[in-house]
């Protein structure tokens, strides 16, 4: 540098002591904020798909099939007591009933062509499940676990919607403490059900009576 | 800076700082990409459910899987009509309930989307009513059928039998030949020297569970041949746990080989023998036997040069002498016809033959006939007297040999019925998709003659045909296939039975009596020169095994099985010419130079690979490699060992030239290091069965609980899931790999992820060569997660993914799984496997169908290993808890197990199969010292030695 020349200008403006700190705040404060966001946006009942229905290729009402005509849930989703999968039922199951009943119907339009064309009806999944995790519904079934619990009042739905989150943390609060949830075997399909005695209690003795496992392996679920 | 002392060192395509900017953004879109939701999915029920079906539970069928025409019973499993995974049939008398790893794998062979489609004429499409047309429009159809001619595997099917007759009848002029590189003519025709049956020519049935010794010479009962999984089952009951008390009951095998096979590493002693002195071998040991019918004896030439095994010949004799009516002697199914004689005779003089050995005519199709040569169709074909020339299912311009090349051009025209659009399919004029065992229907019978109903599990993916409806086609038979099987049939009942079980109520031909003709052996024997070639200068000898892998190369599409280690070398994808210590020495040879393997006039270039055990002056070149066609994962892996084989020399011959190129190969091994550096007490406990008799004592500190600071006592859950493995009776033949493979949607990850030591098989077979460098001991050990106790990988997962289950598991969670691989790191026994990439993504629709559903997909980042099939653990529970009774489970790999070395149950069951062993004193954990408490517990390996031989 030689002497003699005009001062240099300043490199850093009087501001800039404040927008390092602030900077530095908030790289630290987003460390913490945007992985919180994102565990918390994961909970949110938009990530989920909570409470929203999905627009069916057929209008298929459960208030009415259900409520009004008291078809038990197995009529239809057998797979529930005997597979991990509860199943959709087949056209021929549909058409088993409006073969007879609402043949001419404009709402069955879809479940007449699947029947007669041979091509599937392309449901739109509700409860969903990532593909690591392995849900049997055969054992909870059988242990005293109702549709409602996971599925909620379906017989209220027009469109069905998840009723729960469905959320590990969902299925962790049931499995540590079962007997919160359990209800006695002739009654997985009420979706009325209400216990005649405190839960607790009921849960106690049924849990002992069914062989209920508190289990929280992670291959329980994860395989 | 891009001056001379500062090149620009990387000429990247990427430079640092870009590829730092890129990775940065990156992350931030990933997080981004993670706002948002999981895409909307769809449920497809059926439109009209099968009553049988319910979704979500897996069926099982009957079936059969044919190889080289025999059958070996098989269950496939299957999910709403997609089949994933093959078991054996306990009540086939081929399979008792196992598999090998071509049954394992021919799962992804059928998803294969490198199959032949539909039909195609000179490339482009055509349809089967046109193949039909033109068939029936041949010169021959007014010749009485002069001018046609039908190539098929050799087959044992009752219905092609029945098809085939038809069209000789209907063209009497037609001629029908059967090739496969693997088919038996050899041992046919020593059987017709021995016997001259008329009709179709007789087949040994051996009843090893009879046999306290068993001679093999040059045949590796162990891992190849019809009825390889009952033989196995059968030596290897002899050998089970408690031989120490038992001891006198065990079987001791001599395997007399020129290269290693997986019956060399199972035996106890094992003589590396040139192929061309195993007949000199067999013709010294029948003489040191005696066999006083024979007219003149056995002439010197002939056991002349088996002088240098003279200690063992005698040796052998004697344990034979004294087990007449309780031995076995095998012949290899490459050694020429007079060794096949030999052992014949050799079982006759011994009192086997009845007992140990049964004779029964083949069940292929005109065994021993003059129609198993290919060299009539290839004359025919030079001479241009073929009009129309039909191929089914074997590929066999690849496998003709060398000298007697299929012109097939040369016929008018050609129709290829093939899995894949391979050599053959390349020179014939319509090509036709060959249907997938598990696409069609037929039949066809094992080794005893049992006749399985083969019935599809799937329509045909790509509109294949099987070799039944070419011919029904050609003998006008109407209806399909189905029909012509199911009118087999009188009643509905039997059929119905027949399509449950898996086998018709008819059961095995019988055995026939059988005379030795010791006139004609005596005659054989003096027409037979031993091809010794010039004497004098030390020739090599080239010999062309089928390859354990890829049989004869009609498997070298699938993955699983070109990724699995061979059982003896460990090398994956590619064939080696393989050469012992000492003449690779001699010829200044080492692992990986390139050689041109020189014979006849003909060469083919390919990799060492020095192979202890093997003969001097011997190089081994397997066949099934080095393809040409298009399939993708096949096509130019390793050396095509066809092009040196010929008529003369199909398995062997001599006056081989090797001769180094210069150039190298990197060979994909799996282990490298075969030695186990001392520490046999840690890893892998052999002994002889004396040895261990006498000093079993000392290894009662190998077994109890090692001091700890602290000490993590099982739960006390219902079951305790544990593993044994019994050394004793495991032939390291990696059936257990690929089931494992199959069952647990296990990647493959190529050559070059060999090399780099990244293959995935969560349950791999170690094997060690002790004792000797030159003839060493084989020992093999089959490597998985040993589910310890107290798992050193549990203590580093920074975010729990591997945990302990309460029912004794090393659980892995890949969705907590971040990929540090600490776990793989510090599991001492290195089965933690590592998912580099995606390498399932790749995946077409078709190919993804071959997953197990029960089983996570894993992505990339994501550390995976053995789960002790926890879905089938998982899914017996369920079931036990909601139905009662449900069978106790097994894992993959036990059940594929030939010789049942795995057992797998719960420890906490008194008296349960693995509970007992896992006390047995030949019980211990693999480096017990480290005090990780495995579940798995190895069995001490026993080698019955011969005393005279020790």
């Amino acid at each position: 540098m030689q002497s003699g020349a005009a001062p240099m200008r300043q490199l850093f403006s009087p501001a800039a002591n404040s927008i390092y700190w602030t900077a530095i705040t908030l790289g630290f404060v987003a460390i913490l904020a945007i992985p919180a966001a994102l565990i918390a946006w994961a909970r949110t009942p938009y990530s989920t798909g909570k409470d929203e229905p999905e627009e069916q290729p057929v209008k298929f009402d459960h208030r009415h099939h259900v409520r009004d005509d008291g078809i038990d849930c197995l009529y239809c989703h057998g797979g529930a007591a005997a597979s991990s999968y509860a199943g959709v039922p087949s056209t021929s199951l549909c058409m088993g009933c409006h073969a007879q009943i609402w043949t001419e119907s404009p709402e069955l339009a879809p479940v007449r062509e699947s029947y007669f064309s041979g091509t599937p009806i392309r449901w739109r999944r509700v409860n969903r499940l990532p593909d690591f995790v392995f849900f049997n519904h055969q054992i909870h079934v059988h242990k005293g676990v109702g549709c409602v619990t996971c599925h909620g009042r379906v017989d209220t739905m027009g469109q069905v919607f998840a009723a729960q989150p469905l959320t590990m943390r969902f299925c962790l609060d049931c499995h540590r403490a079962p007997e919160k949830e359990l209800r006695p075997l002739d009654r997985i399909t009420d979706m009325d059900y209400r216990p005649d005695r405190p839960q607790e209690e009921l849960g106690r003795v049924l849990a002992k009576e069914l062989g209920v496992r508190k289990i929280t392996d992670c291959t329980a679920c994860h395989r | 800076m891009n001056d001379e002392r500062h090149p620009v060192e990387h000429d990247d395509a990427i430079a640092r700082r870009d590829f730092v900017k890129w990775m940065g953004a990156a992350l931030g879109l990933a997080g981004v990409a993670a706002c948002t939701r999981a895409p909307s999915q769809e449920i497809v029920p059926y439109v009209i459910a099968p009553p049988e079906v319910i979704p979500g539970r897996a069926r099982y069928y009957a079936t059969a899987l044919t190889l080289d025409g025999y059958a070996t019973g098989v269950l496939v499993e299957s999910h709403e009509g997609r089949p994933t995974k093959i078991e054996g049939n306990p009540d086939h008398p081929a399979s008792l309930g196992a598999t090998g790893a071509f049954e394992q794998a021919s799962v992804l062979s059928l998803y294969d989307p490198a199959r032949a489609r539909g039909v195609t004429r000179s490339g482009s499409v055509a349809s089967w009513q046109a193949l039909g047309d033109e068939l029936r429009r041949g010169a021959w159809t007014g010749r009485a059928g002069r001018g046609l001619h039908v190539l098929l595997e050799p087959t044992s099917s009752p219905t092609v039998e029945q098809l085939l007759t038809s069209i000789r009848a209907r063209w009497p002029e037609a001629a029908i030949h059967f090739y496969a590189p693997g088919s038996a003519v050899n041992a046919w025709s020593g059987a017709r020297i021995a016997f001259g049956t008329p009709g179709r020519a007789l087949e040994p049935r051996f009843d090893l569970r009879g046999a306290d010794v068993i001679v093999a010479l040059d045949a590796d009962f162990l891992a190849h041949g019809p009825a390889y999984l009952r033989l196995a089952r059968q030596f290897a009951d002899r050998r089970r746990y408690g031989i120490a008390e038992r001891g006198a009951s065990m079987n001791r095998l001599y395997a007399i080989e020129p290269l290693h096979t997986v019956t060399g590493a199972a035996a106890d002693h094992r003589a590396r023998v040139p192929a061309h002195d195993v007949a000199p071998f067999a013709a010294a040991l029948l003489d040191a036997i005696g066999a006083p019918e024979l007219a003149g004896g056995i002439p010197l030439p002939l056991r002349a040069p088996a002088r240098p095994y003279a200690k063992l010949v005698a040796a052998i004799a004697r344990d034979l002498a004294a087990h007449r009516g309780r031995s076995v002697v095998l012949a290899g199914p490459g050694q020429p016809p007079i060794v096949h004689a030999m052992a014949h005779a050799m079982n006759a003089v011994l009192e086997n033959i009845g007992r140990t050995v049964m004779m029964a005519p083949s069940p292929i199709l005109d065994a021993g006939e003059a129609s198993h040569d290919l060299a009539p169709l290839a004359d025919a074909l030079d001479a241009g007297g073929v009009d129309t020339l039909v191929v089914l299912g074997t590929n066999a311009v690849y496998t003709a040999p060398a000298d007697r090349p299929l012109h097939v051009g040369r016929a008018r025209q050609s129709i290829y019925l093939g899995a894949h659009e391979d050599e053959t399919a390349a020179l014939c004029t319509f090509t036709v998709a060959a249907a997938h065992p598990l696409e069609s229907w037929g039949d066809a019978r094992a080794f005893d003659g049992t006749v399985s109903i083969v019935q599809p599990l799937i329509e045909p993916l790509f509109g294949g045909r099987t070799a039944a409806d070419v011919l029904a086609v050609l003998a006008g038979t109407p209806g399909s296939t189905h029909d012509l099987v199911r009118a087999r049939f009188a009643a509905d009942a039997p059929w119905r039975r027949a399509l449950a079980r898996g086998i018709t109520d008819d059961g095995p031909t019988g055995p026939v009596p059988a005379t030795l003709r010791w006139d004609a052996i005596a005659a054989a024997m003096a027409r037979f020169t031993a091809d010794k070639g010039g004497a004098g200068q030390p020739e090599l000898e080239v010999v062309f095994p089928l390859d354990p892998r890829v049989h004869d190369g009609r498997f070298t599409n699938n993955a699983w099985l070109v990724e699995l280690p061979d059982p003896v070398s460990k090398l994956t994808w590619t064939n080696a010419a393989t050469l012992s210590p000492d003449t690779a020495a001699r010829l200044d040879l080492v692992d990986g130079l390139e050689v041109e393997v020189r014979f006849q006039g003909r060469e083919v270039r390919a990799p060492v690979l020095v192979v202890p055990g093997q003969a001097d002056g011997t190089v081994g070149l397997a066949l099934g490699w080095g393809r040409s066609g298009a399939e993708e994962i096949a096509r130019g892996r390793g050396a095509n060992a066809y092009a040196l084989r010929t008529s003369e020399a199909p398995y062997m011959g001599m006056g081989a030239v090797v001769r180094a190129t210069g150039a190298r190969r990197d060979l994909p091994i799996t282990q490298r290091n075969r030695r186990l550096e001392g520490r046999d007490e840690e890893i892998l406990h052999h002994a002889s069965l004396d040895e261990h008799r006498n000093a079993p004592a000392g290894e009662a500190k190998k077994r109890g609980r090692p001091l700890a600071l602290y000490d993590v006592r099982p739960s006390s859950t219902e079951h305790q899931w544990a593993m044994a493995i019994d050394l004793a009776v495991c032939t390291g033949c990696s059936a257990c790999v690929v089931a494992c493979q199959a069952e647990n949607n296990v990647p493959t990850v190529g050559p070059d992820g060999v090399l780099l030591g990244r293959e995935m098989h969560w349950l791999r077979i170690d094997s060690y060569f002790t004792g000797d460098a030159r003839e060493p001991d084989v020992l093999a050990q089959p490597m998985l997660c040993q589910h310890c106790e107290k798992a050193p990988c549990e203590y580093v997962c920074p975010v729990n993914a591997t945990v302990h289950s309460s029912d004794g598991l090393n659980e892995m969670v890949y969705n907590r799984c971040v990929g540090t691989r600490f776990c793989s790191n510090n599991c001492p026994y290195k089965v933690r496997r590592f998912n580099w990439f995606d390498y399932h993504r790749s995946e077409d629709a078709t190919e993804q169908l071959v997953h197990n559903p029960d089983v996570t997909v894993r992505e990339r980042g994501v550390m995976e290993k053995c789960t002790f099939c926890v879905q089938r653990l998982r899914e017996h529970e369920i079931r036990n808890r909601t139905e009662g009774l449900y069978p106790p489970p097994v894992t993959a790999c036990q059940q594929a197990c030939p010789t049942r070395a795995i057992v797998f149950g719960d420890k906490r069951r008194p008296g349960s199969p693995v509970a007992r062993l896992s006390e047995d004193e030949r019980a211990y954990a693999a480096l017990h010292d480290l005090g990780t408490v495995p579940r798995v517990r190895y069995l001490k390996s026993i080698k019955n030695k011969n005393p005279e031989l020790a």
